[in-house]
């Protein structure tokens, strides 16, 4: 948990507090939503200090205009180019044709400041192709997630399940197979689940894309991420993923989406590792939402039929279709619980 | 004559407000000013010039340029010979445009590079705080000095007395409090840090607390990020984005609130400051830009911007009969110190001045 921090008047922090990872965490998640995606990974960035130091270096012979209404993203690569190409020719030529004949030593000294001025012009062109080029790509990022996802809100509607029924059928299927690696549980909600199945003795980190839940996790002792499962998986700094656990997830996914997704981790998991999809028949999947969470939900919701179809698909193996503490039959329930181990 | 210029005059903005501010009290003393600005507000086309009926510089004892953003005036002013007085109010460092709005961030590393340029044309340069008074002297600005914004005087004169006089401590059961955050939605203003100190004060000390949030939206990809966010935090229903608001509307929201909570990373002043502390408004804010300097004792300074700290500073406060008095007496006190009231004429005196020993000169 948390180391002590001191409060402006000195107090110490409570030992329940969020570990520093967590509000690193909520830090990292609203940087997500900035158009570049990341602070670490920024277009804009770059831009900015390049034309700094532009500045910097020829603030006033360039000639550099730099202003931002001069980059339209209506502009056309072609048109760009052309003009950037022309900008280079124009500012050479005369100056090659001049000095070609007459070319001395005391020439190459009084040269170097048209060529520094026209260093200056060259640099600027190029600012200005990146920088239209930046300005295209993020109005195309703007525009495909607005496609992909209108209402970026609609996952909020879904609320994390109930999931006291399962734990002991997922802690079962887990002892038995013994995954190599941490357990990751997508949409852990307040971390009931994990800390079940910390308790039997596995490494756990939970996914949860709302900070409340994800707060209160960490408060009964759970590590948790804020974001997507494809974010943790394919980070190249985490350790070995023995076992995810997908559930709440999925009805806010198109159906394209959660395909690519179990591949994602027939791959990413472990030799012998395990996914446990526990979702919600296609028939209860909407009821007690409202009109308008359920004509948002992007997803349609999968029989546990078609959940066996893709993880087999997908290379899984040892299918299974596991029963709830409550289970009567299978479309009698609300809920089902598919699992399958990699075959690697 | 004493004109100005501005890049655009907006109501509801500190700079326009204290354009307005400044003239008013030039035409008070006598002196014909005029204000000139490059981009019509429709709003406020009526008090304003179009930057190419400008005067000669022969005609004109001195030009005042309100500068917090980039504009062609500065190359108008390179090429001009007026006796000329640079009134900075802070230009915000791209850093904290670049991953939200590329075009804006290069336009503020363009407004930088201008009031650089400018700082060997101007005879004096004014800074609205110390903080900003450092950087201009670090532009090359020879001779600064700092005198508050001049609509500060208005806008904390105009807090609501009767409001002063009826607030009383909220008692120390926290029961939906309720939170204040006003200025610009932009990035240096860190108003995802206030959001996450939210939800830490609701899980900590008042799961029904909520939080207002004017201001006018100044950057799109920013604005939409905190809508999501407070989504992502479960708190859509416990935040509200007002957008900018008029007067008596923004008098209501002080006058409502229990805290006013600022974790802004750069600001040059930070007016809501000012009109929060005349509004007996306790605050809590992070130490960071000019935010100490105005705000001294008269608040809650954090270090950092830990949203545990934060919530637990603000329950504090809210919890402590005492120390609520005397945030709200250290802020009365502040207002005093900071001597709002004379600003615009300490302003005003010192650009006649100017433009005597200018004149003189030539």
């Amino acid at each position: 948990m948390s180391k002590n921090r001191s409060t402006p008047d000195g107090a110490d922090r409570r030992n329940d507090d969020p570990s520093e990872a967590l509000l690193k965490e909520l830090r990292e998640t609203f940087r997500r939503l900035s158009p570049q995606g990341s602070a670490s990974w920024n277009f804009s960035e770059a831009f900015t200090r390049l034309d700094r130091e532009f500045l910097k270096r020829w603030p006033k012979e360039s000639g550099h205009a730099a202003s931002p209404e001069e980059v339209r993203v209506e502009d056309s690569a072609r048109g760009l180019q052309s003009r950037v190409v022309a900008r280079v020719q124009d500012r050479l030529r005369p100056w090659v044709d001049e000095r070609a004949g007459e070319i001395s030593s005391k020439e190459v000294s009084s040269a170097l400041d048209p060529l520094n001025e026209a260093v200056g012009e060259t640099l600027g062109a190029a600012v200005d192709a990146l920088r239209f080029l930046a300005a295209r790509v993020e109005s195309l990022e703007h525009d495909v997630e607005r496609i992909r996802n209108p209402f970026p809100i609609s996952e909020a509607f879904d609320e994390p399940y109930d999931l006291k029924e399962w734990t002991s059928a997922v802690c079962n299927w887990l002892r038995d197979r013994r995954p190599d690696g941490v357990v990751v549980h997508a949409r852990c909600g307040t971390g009931e689940l994990l800390g079940e199945i910390q308790g039997i003795g596995f490494a756990v980190e939970g996914i949860e894309s709302r900070a409340d839940l994800a707060w209160k996790a960490t408060e009964a002792g759970i590590r948790v991420r804020i974001g997507t499962i494809e974010e943790v998986i394919c980070d190249e700094r985490h350790g070995p993923v023995g076992a995810v656990i997908l559930s709440g997830t999925l009805a806010s996914r198109p159906v394209g989406d959660l395909v690519a997704l179990v591949e994602l981790l027939s791959d990413r998991l472990t030799a012998g590792g395990s996914l446990v999809v526990l979702a919600r028949m296609p028939d209860s999947l909407t009821r007690g939402w409202d009109a308008v969470a359920s004509d948002l939900a992007p997803g349609r919701a999968l029989h546990p039929e078609t959940f066996e179809f893709i993880l087999h698909r997908s290379g899984f193996s040892g299918i299974t279709r596991l029963a709830g503490d409550n289970s009567i039959g299978d479309h009698d329930a609300d809920m089902f619980c598919v699992a399958g181990v990699t075959k690697r | 004559m004493i004109d100005q210029l501005v890049p655009v005059l907006h109501r509801r903005d500190a700079v326009g407000e204290h354009t307005l501010k400044l003239r008013e009290l030039l035409r008070d003393r006598g002196v014909n000013s005029e204000i000139y600005v490059e981009i019509d507000d429709p709003e406020t086309s009526k008090e304003t010039l179009p930057l190419s009926l400008l005067p000669q510089s022969l005609d004109i004892d001195l030009v005042v340029y309100q500068m917090s953003t980039g504009s062609k005036i500065s190359a108008l002013l390179q090429e001009r010979d007026d006796n000329l007085v640079v009134n900075y109010h802070n230009v915000t460092p791209a850093e904290y445009f670049a991953p939200w709005d590329n075009a804006l961030a290069l336009h503020q590393v363009i407004a930088r590079h201008e009031c650089g340029l400018l700082s060997s044309r101007a005879s004096l340069a004014v800074a609205v705080s110390e903080f900003n008074r450092v950087e201009l002297e670090e532009l090359g600005y020879e001779r600064t000095v700092v005198i508050p914004p001049s609509s500060a005087v208005g806008r904390s004169a105009s807090a609501d007395q009767s409001a002063r006089l009826t607030r009383r401590y909220p008692g120390g059961d926290l029961k939906a409090t309720r939170w204040l955050s006003v200025g610009r939605l932009a990035p240096n203003k860190a108003i995802e840090d206030t959001m996450t100190a939210l939800l830490a004060f609701r899980i900590r000390h008042d799961p029904d607390a909520t939080l207002t949030v004017i201001g006018k939206p100044a950057v799109a990809s920013y604005t939409r990020a905190l809508k999501e966010y407070s989504v992502t935090l479960g708190l859509s229903d416990a935040v509200s984005f007002e957008g900018s608001v008029s007067a008596s509307k923004l008098d209501e929201a002080y006058r409502l609130s229990e805290v006013f909570v600022s974790t802004s990373e750069h600001e040059g002043f930070c007016l809501p400051l000012v009109e929060a502390m005349a509004n007996d408004l306790p605050i809590v804010g992070c130490k960071n830009a000019a935010i100490p300097e105005v705000l001294g004792d008269a608040g809650t300074l954090v270090d950092g911007n830990d949203p545990v700290v934060i919530a637990d500073a603000v329950a504090r406060i809210l919890r402590d009969d005492a120390l609520w008095r005397r945030h709200v007496d250290a802020g009365e006190k502040r207002l005093a110190d900071l001597d709002l009231e004379s600003a615009g004429a300490r302003l005003v005196d010192l650009l006649i001045q100017t433009a005597q020993v200018e004149r003189a000169r030539h």
